[in-house]
């Protein structure tokens, strides 16, 4: 048996070979499908990857008050204008929370707003106004690339930029001095931030894309009262987070009146409704590559029944010389298995280099792992043996007095 | 004795197309014993069952009705997969239309039914190229069929025909297709292949070619019409009761070793003797 399988893989090869052309199609049509699943899975590890290393940075030390108590992580998501709209939390929430021991907190009033230059002007869609205190820097473990970040005593007329905003507004990064007009205040850039480079991340915010200013001057914005969305909680080094999030859970239904009108989230639960988004974005894309790789597929069985019609003859002189219909069988499911096989793995090296490219666009990169190489060239072989079989068995079960005659 | 070296017993074979009104025999109960050793011519009429007849016997073809004794066992009731192993080991096909793939070079046509009783790669060449080179087809071993000539064709089909050294061979109309000088020069090759001890069933429709059988049997509307045995085939029995004797079991190196004292006791022609009859 086992030396008939290599006469029998010496033959496919043989008669693949024969037709080349037309298995050079065949195999596309695979390759083409793996290399889309393949793309996918690889920019989803990647994706995941990035997501769960935000849980880890996030889980130990840091808290998120929100506004109003989402049903479920998804809602959270998929509503989420929510967190820019109106809000439970008040300004005396954030100073409270701030007075917490061993933490330190930052309120986050998020408005999106233009912001006019005398080079340009950024619209709201793109830009993000935050009004904060002093702490976020810490707490978001945000970097000055020049100047400083805003003093909780000095003025409300200093703006810090995000990197990619500031180029926006004023051509370059090195914007200091620079004045910005926002609702016809001007403000002072006093501090730009380096490229951060995550526009995803628990903030909900894309610090490239926002200017910071203080809590108290985005209040002018919004008729002196704060819209704080959310409060940032951060543990100081080597303290538990646990009993500061008690501390605040307490403060906070003190002064909501035991209404439960706000949300304390932790460690994965943070991440929770974007990475479960995520997955179910993973899962119907790769069903839709899966699609492609069916087509890829009956591409297979068509080009086997051809094959198996076009050498009805040899299989019968086969069948008269000894060949058992098994070994028929064989014969032609091991070549419609080479072809998912060789179409599993250009499709795979060919969508890793797909995602690979694509990565260069995206905050993350793919992920190379031996679950998605033997998940995509595993799927095509099986694909390849699957849409042969038919074409294998009809071969086999031809008279081979008729099949000698044709 | 007589009675086990009967290679082909049939019994009322009955080979029936269609039902009703359109029912029509094929084969109506022919009754056949085949003895080790005969040539056998079979003639007639278009339509009047030889290739269904050769079919049956060569187990491509289920009689409807009927009892098949192949070397004293029945065959007519196995699988199909057991008439698969028959057919590899103990029957040789040799087509009109040759029936060689086109896409495999000679040699690998030549080894293709070594293929299907697992024989090794190297192996299946060299007992390929061995019997190609008893054909004088040696230097043609890596020409594919289509460069050959028609006559060059059939000799590597039967060539292919009797690399598994068969008990029987086969072959419809093997001279269908080929000009007379080379049918007789095929029909040498088979008488050739006859005379060293092998049994052989031939279908035709040339009556001329008949002179090679042993024995010619006609057949008409599905019944065997007539059947005589020549005389011409008796010296060829004695020759073979000789090298009866003489029993090998078909192994290739013994073959080569027992040549040079056969070719001396025997014709210059045995020396392409290769012992195709085993039990």
């Amino acid at each position: 048996m086992r030396l008939l399988f290599f006469n029998h893989l010496e033959n496919a090869v043989e008669s693949l070979r024969a037709s080349r052309f037309r298995t050079f199609l065949t195999i596309t049509g695979v390759t083409i499908g793996i290399a889309s699943i393949a793309a996918v899975l690889s920019l989803a590890n990647g994706a995941t990857d990035f997501l769960s290393r935000q849980a880890i940075t996030t889980s130990d030390s840091i808290a998120l008050v929100r506004s109003s108590k989402p049903s479920t992580p998804q809602s959270l998501l998929v509503d989420f204008e929510s967190l820019h709209a109106t809000t439970s939390l008040t300004e005396k929430d954030a100073t409270e929370l701030g007075q917490i021991e061993n933490s330190t907190a930052a309120p986050m009033a998020i408005l999106h707003t233009s912001l006019k230059s005398k080079d340009g002007s950024v619209d709201g869609e793109r830009a993000t106004l935050i009004g904060t205190n002093s702490n976020l820097l810490d707490i978001a473990e945000l970097e000055l690339l020049d100047g400083q970040f805003l003093a909780d005593n000095n003025g409300n007329s200093g703006i810090v930029m995000g990197n990619q905003l500031a180029i926006d507004l004023f051509g370059t990064e090195h914007a200091l001095g620079n004045i910005t007009t926002i609702r016809g205040e001007n403000f002072t850039v006093v501090g730009v931030l380096k490229s951060t480079n995550q526009p995803v991340n628990y903030h909900g915010v894309d610090f490239d894309q926002s200017a910071i200013i203080h809590l108290s001057a985005i209040k002018h914005f919004t008729q002196d009262v704060a819209q704080i969305q959310q409060i940032v909680i951060r543990s100081n080094t080597d303290q538990p987070l646990e009993p500061i999030v008690k501390t605040a859970d307490e403060i906070l239904s003190r002064n909501h009146l035991d209404e439960k009108d706000y949300a304390i989230l932790t460690g994965k639960s943070i991440t929770a409704p974007s990475s479960q988004l995520f997955s179910n974005i993973v899962t119907v894309v790769t069903i839709i590559a899966g699609i492609s790789l069916l087509v890829g597929g009956i591409g297979i069985m068509n080009i086997m029944l051809v094959n198996v019609a076009e050498r009805r003859r040899e299989v019968g002189i086969r069948q008269a010389i000894g060949a058992t219909d098994g070994q028929i069988i064989n014969q032609f499911l091991i070549e419609s298995a080479i072809i998912g096989l060789v179409g599993g793995i250009i499709g795979y090296l060919l969508g890793l280099s797909f995602a690979f490219l694509l990565g260069m666009y995206l905050p993350f990169s793919p992920v190379i792992d031996w679950q998605t190489a033997a998940l995509s060239i595993g799927t095509a072989m099986i694909t390849g043996i699957f849409f042969g079989i038919y074409p294998a068995i009809r071969a086999a079960k031809r008279d081979p007095i008729e099949s000698l005659r044709h | 004795m007589d009675e086990d070296k009967s290679r082909i017993k049939l019994l009322g074979i009955t080979k029936r197309y269609g039902i009703g009104d359109a029912e029509h025999y094929a084969l109506d109960g022919v009754d056949l014993t085949v003895e080790k050793g005969e040539f056998i011519a079979i003639m007639g009429p278009s339509g009047c069952g030889k290739t269904t007849l050769l079919n049956v016997i060569g187990l491509l073809d289920q009689a409807t009705d009927g009892e098949y004794y192949l070397d004293n066992k029945p065959v007519d009731n196995l699988s199909p997969r057991r008439q698969a192993k028959i057919r590899s080991r103990q029957i040789g096909f040799v087509f009109q239309n040759f029936n060689l793939i086109p896409r495999l070079t000679v040699i690998d046509n030549v080894a293709l039914p070594l293929t299907y009783t697992g024989v090794r790669k190297t192996r299946r060449l060299q007992e390929a190229s061995r019997i190609l080179r008893t054909f004088h087809l040696g230097e043609r071993e890596y020409y594919l069929p289509h460069q050959l000539s028609g006559g060059q064709t059939q000799r590597v089909a039967i060539a292919r025909a009797l690399v598994n050294q068969p008990s029987i061979i086969l072959a419809d109309e093997p001279t269908g297709n080929l000009d007379s000088k080379t049918s007789h020069i095929i029909m040498e090759e088979l008488a050739d292949i006859h005379r060293r001890g092998n049994t052989i069933i031939m279908v035709t429709h040339n009556p001329d070619l008949t002179s090679y059988a042993s024995r010619v049997i006609t057949m008409l509307d599905g019944k065997i019409d007539t059947d005589s045995k020549k005389d011409r085939s008796q010296p060829f029995k004695k020759k073979l009761d000789i090298t009866g004797d003489k029993k090998r079991k078909s192994m290739p190196e013994l073959v080569t070793q027992s040549t040079p004292k056969k070719a001396k006791r025997q014709s210059a022609r045995k020396q392409k003797t290769r012992k195709g009859a085993k039990s």
